[in-house]
């Protein structure tokens, strides 16, 4: 049991890691069951069509479904078309919003996309089968223009003899994916690399507070799930005691909409007064009633983690 | 049990997307059994009703099944059609009832049968039996209506090496089927993004509220539960005591069926109430 535990342990404290590696076989394995048993390249003018939807559609996917687990968005989506102006979301309007917000979280939301593709240009067979259909490459290949070479070319990703004959003095297509494919690699990881940089050189504060903020807003929020899902069992039990019994039920109280309202506006940093999170800002400021809640702060990017929700996936 | 634990709550925080998962992984699997064990185009003038049935049959089945399991479905219905003319279920009108009940309800069982359809169309065996008998596509691959071709187009499901002598130029019934079932995954996934926008952006609470709510929610299912098996049983005792003579029947306190009524309505969080149920709202409408 105790090993066991160690290991739960290792899992927990490596989970990023892990958790991105788990996501990376997963692509891999997807994109070797796609390869093999779904994907049959049709050989003729609609290769480039058919390969580009098996190359580009399950990106948009993952795309979308990034931009869907990420809580910062909902966080600042929800409730902004309801009839009430008091508009604390985003009171800076909405292109400061679009690229203080949107922008970064596209950013994220990139990772498994790019991560399909870049898998799926090493498999090869996608790429090969749109390229072959591509007028830049059927021009590169046959330097006469003929239609029988065209054809010919046509016809590579079904025949492995072909792609010989045809690109003897020239880089393969299915070399060519494979080279995009690192270049692909070393881009994303060459602009991770400056983005981090760039984040962290811009952060307010220092590496040291850094790492609390981070351990304090993850504590933060399993808290308040746990004092909610309490508050909430106080409030259930309390109404079907009521429901059930013949007895009136006593006075119980609960945030108003306001409060939550105000704790659910997205976080910025204020260098004046230093609050870790929306409900510290709220609590310090007499349940945002002084006139110091409504002041300004600037949107941080090193500071996402405040808003993401780091415990659950429930956008879905 | 710790560690265990620590697993079980992994997998209920993501439940979602781990359901989501589940739920592709037997709809592919049950396509591929169906398609390889089961499936066998007949490669004649029936093949489009065949192939049709295969896809779509199965669909059908799913839709209707999301539908059944759906609690929501029976709070709606249950009771709607009884004499009383007291219309507490849907109190704001039929075209609202729709809008706020209806059309959620058929969005989230349409989840299972088209990702049969997406799935099924990525095999693409259904799809090219339906199409070899559908006049459209005959027309397509026969320029000139000839029966020869007719008769050759039929038989592509049951022979590969045909497909490749007709649809030479043409995308094949195979690439088609495919490129339909990738159109129609980017277009729900869409779908889903903007439905789930609008419906984010027109919410009545903000984001931490929304969430709480759907919390207490749950509590509320679970507690409920609970409290009405205490009480059936506290009733059942009474009864079964009072009957077999141990003791007199004494007063016993349940809800009237007025009560009952009030709090089986659909409720909606709105920002005007501060309510997070029907029974929260009728309790504290006691008071």
């Amino acid at each position: 049991m105790d090993r066991l535990h160690k290991v739960v342990k290792f899992f927990i404290h490596h989970q990023t890691i892990l958790s991105c590696s788990v996501v990376s076989l997963m692509t891999i394995a997807s994109e070797q069951i796609f390869s093999s048993v779904v994907f049959k390249c049709p050989c003729n003018s609609w290769n480039m069509v058919y390969g580009c939807a098996f190359l580009l559609v399950p990106a948009f996917i993952l795309l979308v479904l990034g931009i869907m687990v990420n809580a910062r968005i909902w966080r600042l989506c929800t409730g902004k078309c309801s009839s009430e102006k008091d508009d604390q979301c985003c009171p800076r309007g909405f292109c400061a919003c679009c690229c203080q917000v949107v922008l970064p979280m596209t950013a994220k939301a990139l990772v498994a996309p790019l991560t399909w593709i870049v898998v799926a240009l090493f498999g090869a067979n996608f790429y090969e089968c749109a390229a072959s259909g591509d007028i830049r490459i059927q021009r590169s290949f046959c330097k006469d223009n003929g239609t029988i070479c065209r054809n010919l070319l046509l016809k590579v990703p079904c025949d492995e003899k072909l792609s010989a004959k045809i690109s003897s003095e020239w880089l393969g297509l299915h070399a060519q994916s494979q080279l995009i494919g690192w270049f692909l690699i070393a881009c994303i990881m060459t602009v991770a690399l400056i983005s981090t940089c760039v984040r962290h050189c811009c952060s307010p504060v220092s590496y040291l507070q850094l790492r609390f903020w981070k351990i304090y807003s993850k504590k933060e929020q399993e808290l308040f799930e746990n004092k909610a899902k309490e508050h909430a069992n106080k409030l259930a039990e309390r109404n079907t005691n009521c429901f059930f019994e013949p007895t009136d039920p006593a006075a119980f109280h609960t945030p108003s909409n306001k409060d939550w309202q105000k704790i659910s506006a997205l976080y910025t940093f204020n260098s004046q007064e230093q609050y870790y999170i929306m409900i510290h800002k709220f609590v310090n400021t007499n349940r945002g009633n002084s006139a110091k809640f409504k002041e300004e702060g600037q949107n941080v990017a090193v500071l996402e983690f405040v808003d993401e929700d780091q415990s659950s996936v429930s956008e879905l | 049990m710790d560690s265990l634990q620590k697993v079980v709550d992994f997998c209920i925080r993501h439940q979602t997307i781990l359901g989501c998962s589940i739920v592709s992984l037997l709809t592919a699997a049950g396509e591929h059994v169906f398609s390889s064990v089961v499936f066998q185009c007949p490669c004649n003038s029936k093949n489009m009703l065949y192939g049709c049935a295969f896809l779509l049959a199965p669909a059908f089945v799913l839709l209707v099944l999301s539908f059944m399991v759906n609690p929501r479905t029976w709070r709606l219905l249950t009771g709607k059609c009884s004499l009383e003319k007291d219309d507490q279920c849907c109190p704001w009108g039929f075209r609202a009832c729709f809008c706020q009940a209806l059309l959620p309800m058929t969005a989230k069982a349409s989840v299972a049968p088209l990702t049969w359809i997406a799935v099924a169309l990525l095999g693409a065996n259904f799809y090219e039996c339906a199409a070899s008998g559908s006049s459209v596509i005959q027309s397509y691959y026969c320029k000139d209506n000839g029966t020869v071709c007719l008769n050759l187009l039929l038989q592509v499901p049951c022979d590969e090496k045909l497909s490749a002598k007709i649809s030479s130029e043409r995308l094949s019934l195979h690439a088609q089927s495919q490129l339909i079932g990738w159109l129609l995954i980017a277009s729900i996934i869409t779908g889903v993004l903007i439905s789930t926008c609008v419906r984010r952006c027109c919410s009545p609470v903000s984001y931490l509220q929304l969430k709480f709510y759907e919390i207490y929610t749950e509590k509320e299912n679970e507690i409920f539960e609970i409290k009405a098996k205490d009480h059936a049983t506290k009733l059942a005792e009474r009864n079964a005591d009072c009957f077999f003579g141990i003791i007199d029947p004494a007063e016993f306190c349940a809800p009237k069926k007025d009560d009952w009524h009030k709090i089986s309505t659909i409720f909606t969080i709105n920002a005007k109430e501060k309510y997070y149920s029907t029974l929260h709202r009728h309790v504290s409408n006691k008071r």
